[in-house]
């Protein structure tokens, strides 16, 4: 039975759902997103097996390479959530520079 | 009694008082703003973006190859030693800047893909339709680096702006 790339990414995306929960929200374009592209790189692999034009060790590996793309993406999440964090806390102290240093007397944030 | 139940809700304050003395040190050590990110490298920008180019190179060559001798392995032997020293020129530089944890595992996780597309080359390809999955997660590999990096630029136009 050949591989249908809608219905593994469905699979894939409800997997995913329960695993991130509260988060979902949040994540839910880039796992879709990531989801869809694994199902695409099986359905080639199913592809080119059929055709004889790829062995095994190759399949393994482009499966790997699928999996450190996949962690790159999420770093590069994770560098935003960061990066939005880190603004919010210097808006947060850009909002009593004026306060603490008047009360202080030096200019000291 | 009342003072008990007072130094019973203390206590857990107590730990987040520790977590502001962190971060005070953190602001102060930092010229009171908060960097958690390393800054916008233009050179990181520059050369994975270059190197995309050259990546982009070879699958357009090996799609007009694939089944011929041209396509061999050995034929690129040169083409991976340039790319081997791009990749570790790149990964050196993200070390050495401070705070780039996630670009650095983004540039190693780059340079083990490269390891495994030149096994996948040396094995063989022998049909045009391999390069279109590999393509695209090398494709979406360099999309997130230079995303990150972009995103760690625009940081700093804000703070110009607001200035």
């Amino acid at each position: 039975m050949a591989l249908k790339a809608s219905e593994l990414a469905k699979s894939m995306v409800a997997a995913a759902r329960g695993q991130l929960d509260e988060r979902w929200p949040e994540l839910r374009e880039y796992a879709e997103a990531e989801a869809k592209k694994l199902a695409q790189t099986l359905i080639m692999i199913e592809r080119l097996k059929r055709r004889g034009k790829i062995n095994k060790r190759q399949a393994e590996l482009l499966l790997d390479i699928q999996r450190n793309t996949s962690r790159s993406v999420i770093l590069t999440i994770e560098g935003l959530g960061l990066l939005a964090a880190e603004a919010a806390i210097n808006t947060a102290l850009g909002s009593i520079t004026d306060t603490v240093n008047g009360a202080i007397g030096w200019k000291l944030l | 009694m009342f003072e008990g139940r007072t130094r019973a809700r203390r206590a857990t304050p107590g730990v987040c008082a520790a977590c502001v003395l962190s971060l005070a040190l953190v602001l102060l050590g930092a010229g009171c703003a908060v960097q958690m990110v390393a800054a916008y490298d233009e050179q990181t920008d520059k050369a994975v973006s270059a190197l995309q180019r050259k990546m982009e190179t070879l699958f357009v060559d090996l799609e007009s190859q694939a089944g011929t001798p041209q396509a061999d392995h050995a034929n690129y032997l040169a083409f991976y030693k340039e790319v081997r020293v791009d990749i570790s020129a790149i990964h050196m530089r993200a070390r050495a800047r401070p705070n780039n944890e996630l670009t650095v595992e983004q540039i190693g996780l780059l340079r083990d893909s490269l390891g495994r597309l030149e096994e996948i080359h040396r094995i063989g390809i022998t049909d045009a339709a391999v390069i279109a999955p590999l393509r695209a997660q090398f494709e979406s590999a360099f999309v997130s680096i230079l995303k990150f990096e972009m995103a760690k630029r625009r940081r700093f136009e804000k703070v110009e702006v607001s200035e």
